[in-house]
């Protein structure tokens, strides 16, 4: 009696999944993209407007990392990789979809307002603070945010941030997210994000050699913290349509106002 | 009996014992994998480098891993010494001093503290506990060494709790009758004698304890500081070895990818190890078991006594020490609870459970769907297995043979692999054509296996041999026997092993972010990727962090887990009743 129940119970279970798989499948198809998280929020918000038009098909948008996009795009594994830093990878397809500024933020509460290159360098490098920022806060090797901050951050002689391996020690976050969380927690945390994903609400920029990190100040080139935003291909391997329509997509007018709306840099 | 008979016979102990080798094949694989893939990193760097280096920096290919060795020990070590304390004081407040009537709601809130989700503790740990730390002690940073070990702390309190409350509640009456026909008071008795006579049991508590802290990520990834450092104090940010699985395997390419492995099997040996100490110590505590008692001898209880009656004031103290502990625990467990859910409830409502999500604003409906088709997948698999096992462990071999002990041997490990470790391997192993909901279910099936196993092993052991006796002499054959006899009766620790296993699954994190992705949207196929709840909610404090999403998905996954504690509660008692 009591097995017939489970069993009973089971295969209500197995229509009930089936039925949500089968209702949300239907004749669907799919674009699998994946990379780096710096770009998943605006690659989430292009689908969603994608998918929106295109009711036939499904955008996969997944994180994993910078790596993982490159990767992919070599493997041909997925339709298509993201990456939020310049590539050059043979056998892989760069489009470059837009430019993302990083913007190094404080809490709230810190009265610091502007600051260099070089604080920044010894900041990271010996944690020498800057007024009263003195936790710093970065984010974990291999990262895309992380690569383009430590190459465009230099000491007076011109020496990369990125060439530096003995450092002070710091707070590292495995994502943008858990660091503004914590920088908004932290009156003397500092750290770097991407600009796309600042939130005057939780955390407060800083200008950079002087120069604010808006949309504008980037595309007229005068604030220097800058990298490109990436979608990468197996060079090889045919788009199917319904990539090369979302490609399209993204670098029209219409994909290029989403850009703009959620505060990226448009081409 | 017809040889076609006989021949079913056979097959079915065939299967059975297929069933039951399936822990071995999987603890084997599991090592064989990770060591290949540890291997490339391990040759080109060198044993000794990697185990003995300081320095971990990717990019000029310096893989050292002791910093992190010594941060897991130390976080292991300060967690022990915080759950342990707490969790072997909580154990005796639950067996002597609690009262009856609240003696089932404690029970019930170590089953609860055990089953909350670990993407939970550190998501408190983040929100919570640290900006607490920093402002309490007027430190720079509340993530650190302590915060780790705090949290860590919390955790492993459920599992020292519920093993030491059965070490103390198997100590022979004639024990603490005798003390007490000595004269000495409860508390004395309960200090003196029964926390001695039930040491080992509390070692073995502590040891199991250990294994989990060691293992576990997703609580210590927020915060610990993720620094790799050698820690100078309570408040140095430090990174443990599963934290630096998780942190870098998304970027890892090559030797870096290897290395990471590499940190894989160093977290496997050190679990090996404490494995072994476990076997030991339970070894020797059978070994005195089957020896004659201890005696005191006269001069010996003459001592004994004179410092009893000085001291006795200890014990009496010790004894409000456990209540007020026991307090605290509950404290906490209801600033945990307390806070998730007044944040997290208010944010929930229609849409955000059952509306269709788009990536600018996510709901609930796909995890429902991943969440559901994971513990669909796993259970089908796990299930058929982890009965099969238990089936041939008891019905088929004889308590004490030697395959009994060797595959209880591998159960034991297969039980005690962090998920992390799970993760990797499905990775490697079922990942072959991208993360999908499917490889997270195979690899969640292995974590599970040893539960179902355990836990139906133990109802097959309570059906009394009569009534296997009587259905034999019925002229019935032993597979029929087990199926429509054994089984049924022992129905219960099945669907208490469904139960548990579902709780397992709906806590996971690490082992299905490797596996089975993190897409938030509606999954189309079990071979899509797709997020269960407790997944998604580490996507909502990650990129784009979205706090009050967080909180909302930690109070669903916080209701689910109470809702799983409660049935498997119905469950027992419903089975008790029966007996």
């Amino acid at each position: 009696m009591k097995l017939k129940k489970m069993t009973a119970f089971l295969i209500a279970l197995t229509a009930f999944n089936a039925t949500t798989a089968f209702t949300s499948c239907g004749e669907m198809k799919t674009i699998e993209i994946a990379g780096s998280t710096s770009v998943q929020p605006l690659m989430g918000a292009l689908a969603d407007a994608y998918m929106a038009k295109h009711s036939g098909v499904q955008v996969k948008v997944e994180g994993g990392g910078s790596s993982i996009g490159i990767s992919n795009a070599k493997e041909g594994k997925g339709d298509f990789g993201m990456a939020s830093k310049a590539v050059f990878e043979e056998g892989v397809k760069t489009v470059k979809i837009c430019d993302d500024g990083i913007v190094v933020v404080v809490n709230k509460a810190n009265p610091l307002n502007e600051v260099s290159g070089i604080e920044l360098f010894n900041f990271y490098v010996s944690g020498i603070a800057i007024s009263s920022a003195t936790v710093p806060v970065s984010r974990e090797a291999g990262s895309g945010t992380r690569d383009a901050f430590e190459g465009l951050v230099k000491d007076e002689n011109g020496k990369k941030l990125e060439k530096v391996s003995d450092r002070a020690s710091a707070q590292e976050f495995s994502s943008t997210g858990t660091a503004i969380t914590y920088i908004a927690q932290n009156e003397n945390a500092l750290g770097y994000i991407s600009l796309g994903a600042y939130d005057p609400q939780k955390v407060k920029k800083l200008t950079f050699e002087g120069v604010e990190g808006t949309a504008e100040n980037i595309k007229n080139g005068s604030y220097q913290l800058a990298r490109p935003f990436n979608i990468l291909y197996n060079a090889t391997k045919n788009l199917s349509q319904e990539a090369k329509d979302f490609l399209d997509f993204v670098l029209s007018d219409e994909g290029q106002a989403i850009v703009a709306e959620e505060g990226y840099i448009t081409l | 009996m017809t040889k076609s008979k006989n021949k079913s016979e056979t097959t079915a102990k065939i299967l059975f014992f297929i069933a039951a080798g399936f822990s071995v094949v999987a603890v084997l694989a599991i090592v064989l994998f990770i060591f290949l893939s540890a291997f490339p990193a391990l040759k080109e760097i060198g044993v000794l480098k990697f185990l003995f280096g300081a320095k971990w920096f990717p990019k000029e290919n310096a893989y050292g891993v002791l910093p992190m060795i010594v941060a897991t020990l130390l976080i292991t070590l300060l967690a022990l010494l915080i759950g342990g304390t707490f969790g072997v004081f909580t154990a005796i407040f639950i067996v002597y001093f609690c009262p009856k009537r609240l003696k089932g709601i404690f029970n019930q809130i170590i089953v609860l503290l055990a089953g909350i989700p670990s993407i939970i503790y550190g998501f408190f740990g983040m929100i919570v506990l640290s900006p607490m730390l920093k402002d309490l002690f007027g430190v720079e940073s509340g993530n650190g060494l302590l915060a780790s070990s705090l949290i860590l702390g919390l955790m492993i309190l459920p599992t020292v709790v519920s093993l030491s409350k059965n070490a103390l509640e198997s100590v022979p009456a004639s024990y603490v009758e005798g003390s007490l026909a000595l004269g000495a008071t409860k508390e004395q008795t309960i200090f003196k004698i029964n926390l001695s006579a039930a040491k080992k049991g509390i070692l073995s508590a502590l040891t199991l304890g250990a294994g989990r802290a060691i293992g576990e990520t997703m609580a210590v990834l927020v915060v610990c500081g993720n620094s790799v450092a050698f820690p100078d104090g309570l408040f140095s940010p430090i990174r443990p070895l599963t934290v630096n699985i998780v942190n870098e395997m998304g970027y890892a390419m090559g030797l870096h990818r290897s290395a990471l492995f590499a940190t894989g099997l160093v977290l496997l040996i050190f679990i090996f190890f404490l494995n072994g100490v476990l076997a030991l110590i339970k070894r020797e505590r059978k070994e005195r078991e089957r020896g004659k008692p201890k005696r005191l001898t006269e001069t010996k209880t003459v001592i004994r006594k004179r410092r009893y009656f000085v001291k006795g004031m200890a014990q009496k103290s010790l004894s409000i020490v456990s209540c007020i502990v026991a307090g605290i625990v509950v404290l906490a467990l209801a600033v945990l609870l307390g806070y998730i859910l007044a944040n997290g409830l208010p944010e929930l409502n229609w849409n955000f459970l059952f509306g269709t999500p788009t990536y600018k604003t996510p709901t609930l409906l796909g995890a429902f769907t991943s969440t559901g088709w994971i513990i669909l997948l796993a259970l089908f698999m796990a299930l058929p297995l982890g009965v099969g096992a238990a089936i041939f462990l008891v019905e088929y071999t004889k308590p004490g043979a030697k395959v009994v002990k060797v595959l209880r041997i591998f159960i034991d490990t297969l039980s005690g692999i962090p998920s992390i470790v799970f993760g990797l391997f499905g990775m490697i192993a079922f990942c072959g054509s991208g993360k999908s909901l499917f490889a997270g279910a195979l690899t969640l099936s292995l974590m599970i296996l040893p539960t179902i196993i355990r836990s139906v092993e133990e109802s097959l052991l309570a059906v009394q041999n009569s009534v296997r006796e009587g259905s034999l002499a019925l002229g019935a054959t032993k597979i029929r026997t087990i199926f429509k006899v054994v089984l049924p009766s022992a129905l219960s620790g099945v669907i208490t092993a469904t139960v548990l296993s579902v709780g397992r699954i709906v806590s996971e994190s690490a082992a299905l972010i490797f596996t089975a992705g993190s897409l938030p949207m509606i999954p189309n196929s079990p071979f899509s990727s797709g997020s269960t709840f407790a997944v998604l909610m580490y996507n909502f404090t990650a990129e784009n962090p979205n706090l009050q999403a967080a909180y909302a998905t930690a109070s669903v996954l916080l209701i689910l887990v109470l809702l799983i504690n409660l049935t498997a509660h119905f469950c027992e008692r419903k089975w008790k009743k029966n007996k």
